[in-house]
């Protein structure tokens, strides 16, 4: 807050330093003559000392020397504090006199050591310490509180591009003192510093047009000549992508209405119905595999029971609100309501966490049957949240790296040659870079949102599922219904499309599986290490906040135990669901 | 003749893929959202670091004589200067501790883990459908599907929370520097007993299941009937017929999974504060020191490759009907 006018700033400095060099002249003048004196008070002294007597009447060199402190610049209307700690004095603080005056609106005297005092006038005022010891001597120091006017230009702001208003209205009509400040000048600037706009008055109007981070400063000056400025941040968020925004959309019901509309037309155009008999054929056979699949999976106990613990998951997804024990976040209208899940309403009721307990708990009112963390939130509701997000993330994260692992494979397995050549090359350099380290590099430059998190978990994973395709592409490959149908005149796409997968991709479904598993365990991993999105409530974010706020000191079980049977329950399911699909689709596993 | 082809076949693609991480390394902190300005240059930090790192990165030349410079640096083991963790000082400087702490960590880890995990593999195989295959799988399979840092958190509250045997955080103990040999390496024991415990068992799951799933593969080769046709004991198929290929693929893995292994030590030195590379990574994303993670990420990029290269060559060594 230093605020200052140049002018003013001279005129001190002047001062202070004719000021210094008196004190100088008077120290040097002061060691000299003790230098002079002390071999004979040395002398002088050397007998009375012997009895005792006291000290204090030797030292007459040695006055009483006032500090007033060091210089201030005030608003006007606030309080300042002049302190006369700094004298120094043979004498108790307590025996000596202080006095202050001021030249404010004529001269007032206040006394004290330490002395608060409001200023009603704006300009440099100097204010003279007094102090006196008992001896009558005294001695002074002058202090110089420039005050000038109080600024007023309102809080920081923060905007949303596409959802607030760009144009703000600044009001410093509120500046003190009001009837003498004579100018309003406005600066508008980026926080590079360039300047945008100059504006003056005291009420302005401006509009951000784009987004950044700006400094408004104002600067007010009275009619004493005495100018302030103080400085407010306005911040423009950008407007978030479309891709970003509406991911759900993008990623998973385009494609859908995309492929729907593309096989329906296609059937239109061909003129046959939507539904033909050779469809009806087609339908009754896959039930019949499905019929005789179904029957050998259930025979494996492992992948059955995974499939369960899976299918109580999902329940878990769909039907928390339902489940949970605390009121559902997302049927709260009023902002102020304590909402056990979303932090940012709760009481700051305790510091730690509630034991596991079913009866209604006194600090929240609510039953917690896991206990709850340090903020009070349920960790029983934190869990079934949290089954949301990683069933998100295994899902679309594993779908994503397998349609970029199926192109890759394909390309690579059924083109051959060069394209094989230079496609397992690229998948190769990715298999070798170390993928944990990749997120966390991927996740630390893009910025925590749990779109990237799923997107970053996608592109990391797929180049084992490509090795796959690519050498089921090259076994499918030299079948003979290829040949004939290359034989016959089949385009590339043709027989990629009607042939190739058809008969491959049944076969990396396993994979697939599998996949889910080490997206939710990378999700989980990268939550923990806290490059999650703050906003989306997850298991790995649970356990962050269990380590960061040592929960393992405190022994609190519940907190770690309750996300942690979690996580392995999924990570679990899904790698046993996988092994027994595995187990189903490759038969020449089933010796084992 | 052809073994000799096969190595400079392979020093070939390591030198090429060695090249294209450094390149891939280089372009990563360029070409994302908000520039290498935006990356590489500290934020908050005076413009007399700004200035120095941009100089230190030549961030106003052209990318291509940028690459160059960089690449020079990197041959040279000069990785710029750190923007937050060590404040204005080279990164090169730091680097020994915390990578002789991590591979004190992750060797002895590595080594028990295979021990451990072909041991426990070749136990679960030869008892295959008995009540100890069950266990054994059932352990294994649950710590495969287990997060490694939450059984790093489990035990640290049980071993270190409540028991209070171990100490909570640290590589070393208070004091380090002045500490005679011998207290060094009883600090430095004492202090790795859990990461060690943790890191091992984490990792030993997966080489228990590949070993197990291997070995029941060969047991069912002919070879194996011919054997005990012959009437060998036991443990003379197991050790001179079976094992001999079944180890193939817990090499080829061991290779693959490195990188598994690097995040399992990352999160193990995050859980326990262990001050090795995991946990100078966390600090970097936290400081937004990104010159560090560039550095930090090019290194365990190198290290994986170069363990990928010695395992294709001792698995040409193992198994000899290996085609080039």
């Amino acid at each position: 807050m230093a605020v200052c006018n140049t002018e003013m700033k001279k005129l001190q400095s002047c001062e202070r330093s004719s000021r210094f060099s008196a004190k100088a002249f008077g120290v040097v003048l002061f060691a000299v003559a003790v230098l002079a004196a002390a071999p004979l008070l040395g002398l002088m002294l050397a007998a009375p000392s012997l009895d005792g007597s006291d000290m204090r009447a030797h030292s007459f060199f040695a006055a009483t020397v006032a500090n007033a402190g060091s210089d201030q610049t005030v608003w006007i209307g606030n309080q300042t504090v002049l302190n006369a700690t700094l004298t120094t004095s043979d004498y108790g603080w307590s025996e000596l006199y202080y006095n202050w005056t001021f030249d404010d609106n004529g001269t007032h005297n206040r006394s004290g050591r330490v002395v608060p005092y409001s200023f009603s006038t704006t300009g440099i005022h100097i204010v003279t310490l007094t102090v006196t010891d008992p001896t009558n001597a005294s001695s002074t120091d002058e202090v110089v509180i420039t005050v000038v006017p109080k600024p007023v230009t309102g809080s920081n702001r923060t905007l949303h591009e596409g959802i607030d208003v760009l144009t703000i209205t600044f009001n410093a009509s509120l500046s003190e003192p009001k009837d003498l400040i004579v100018s309003y000048e406005w600066n508008i600037s980026t926080k590079a510093g360039k300047l945008l706009a100059h504006l003056s008055g005291p009420v302005i109007q401006y509009s951000f047009n784009k987004s950044g981070n700006y400094t408004v400063t104002l600067t007010v000056t009275d009619s004493n000549g005495m100018a302030a400025s103080k400085s407010v941040f306005v911040r423009v968020l950008p407007k978030p992508l479309f891709i970003v925004a509406h991911w759900i959309f993008t990623f998973i019901e385009l494609p859908i209405l995309l492929i729907a509309a593309y096989i329906v037309i296609g059937r239109w155009r061909k003129g046959s119905g939507l539904i033909t008999k050779t469809d009806v054929e087609k339908a009754r056979l896959q039930y019949k595999t499905f019929k005789k699949d179904w029957k050998i999976f259930k025979a494996n106990r492992l992948g059955f029971s995974g499939l369960l613990i899976l299918f109580m998951f999902l329940a878990m997804a769909i039907m928390a609100p339902v489940l949970s024990t605390v009121p559902n976040p997302d049927k709260h209208e009023e902002p102020n309501v304590p909402d056990p899940i979303d932090p940012r309403n709760l009481p700051p009721l305790q510091q730690n966490p509630l034991p596991p307990s079913l009866k209604k708990s006194i600090y929240t009112g609510w039953t917690h049957p896991l206990g709850t963390d340090h903020k009070g939130q349920d960790i029983y509701s934190l869990t079934l949240y949290g089954s949301r997000a990683s069933l998100i993330v295994g899902l679309i994260a594993t779908a994503i790296s397998v349609i970029l692992g199926a192109l890759i494979g394909l390309g690579a397995g059924y083109f051959g040659k060069i394209t094989d050549e230079v496609l397992m090359r690229v998948t190769d350099f990715f298999l070798v870079l170390p993928w944990f380290p990749l997120m966390i590099v991927l996740m630390a430059i893009l910025g925590q949102k749990f779109f990237y998190v799923v997107l970053v978990i996608g592109i990391t994973s797929w180049p084992s599922t490509a090795r796959i395709v690519r050498s089921q592409v090259l076994t499918v490959k030299e079948r003979q219904f290829i040949v004939r149908a290359q034989a016959i005149g089949a385009s590339d796409g043709h027989i990629i499309k009607t042939h190739i997968l058809p008969n491959v991709l049944p076969l990396i479904f396993a994979n697939t599986v599998l996949l889910i598993a080490i997206a939710i365990f990378s999700e989980s991993f990268l939550d923990f290490f806290g490059l999650g999105d703050p906003n989306v409530i997850s298991w790995g974010a649970m356990l962050e906040s269990a380590y960061e706020q040592e929960a393992f000191k405190g022994g609190a079980w519940w907190w770690i135990g309750a996300p942690g049977v979690a996580i392995v329950g999924m990570v679990l399911s899904f790698s046993l669901v996988g092994y027994a699909v595995d187990d189903v689709l490759n038969p020449k596993l089933r010796r084992r | 003749m052809e073994m000799r082809s096969y190595m400079a076949r392979k020093t070939a693609y390591l030198a090429i893929t060695l090249f294209a991480i450094i390149a891939f390394n280089f372009f990563l902190f360029r070409i994302m959202p908000g520039g290498p300005e935006n990356v590489l240059v500290p934020k908050g930090s005076s413009e007399f670091i700004k200035d120095a790192v941009r100089a230190r990165f030549h961030l106003n030349d052209p990318y291509p004589e940028q690459f160059v410079i960089y690449l020079k640096q990197v041959f040279t083991l000069d990785f710029g200067i750190s923007a937050a963790r060590w404040k204005n000082t080279n990164i090169t400087e730091g680097l020994p501790q915390p990578i002789f702490n991590t591979v004190l960590l992750v060797g002895t880890g590595t080594v028990l883990a295979i021990w451990l995990g072909v041991s426990l593999g070749k136990f679960a195989a030869w008892r295959r459908g008995k009540p100890a295959d069950t266990v054994g799988m059932a352990f294994a399979l649950t710590f495969y599907s287990m997060p490694t840092f939450l059984f790093a958190l489990v035990m640290l509250m049980l071993f270190a929370g409540e028991l209070k045997w171990f100490p909570l955080n640290g590589a070393y103990g208070r004091g380090y520097e002045d500490m005679s040999i011998l207290e060094k390496l009883a600090s430095r024991l004492y202090h790795m007993v859990l990461p060690v415990i943790a890191f091992t068992i984490e990792v030993m799951a997966e080489y228990a299941l590949i070993m197990r799933n291997s070995l029941t593969d060969v047991l069912t080769e002919d070879y194996i009937v011919t054997a005990r046709a012959k009437g060998l004991s036991n443990k003379a198929i197991l050790r001179d017929h079976a094992m001999k290929n079944a180890m193939l693929p817990v090499v080829t893995v061991a290779a693959i999974s490195i990188g598994w292994v690097l995040g399992g030590d990352i999160m193990v030195e995050l859980v326990f504060s262990y001050e090795g590379l995991g946990m100078l990574t966390w600090e970097a994303v936290n400081l937004r020191d990104f010159p560090l993670l560039q550095a930090i990420f090019l290194i365990m990029a190198i290290v994986v490759l170069i363990a990928n290269f010695l395992a294709d060559i001792i698995y040409m060594y193992l198994d000899p009907r290996v085609t080039v």
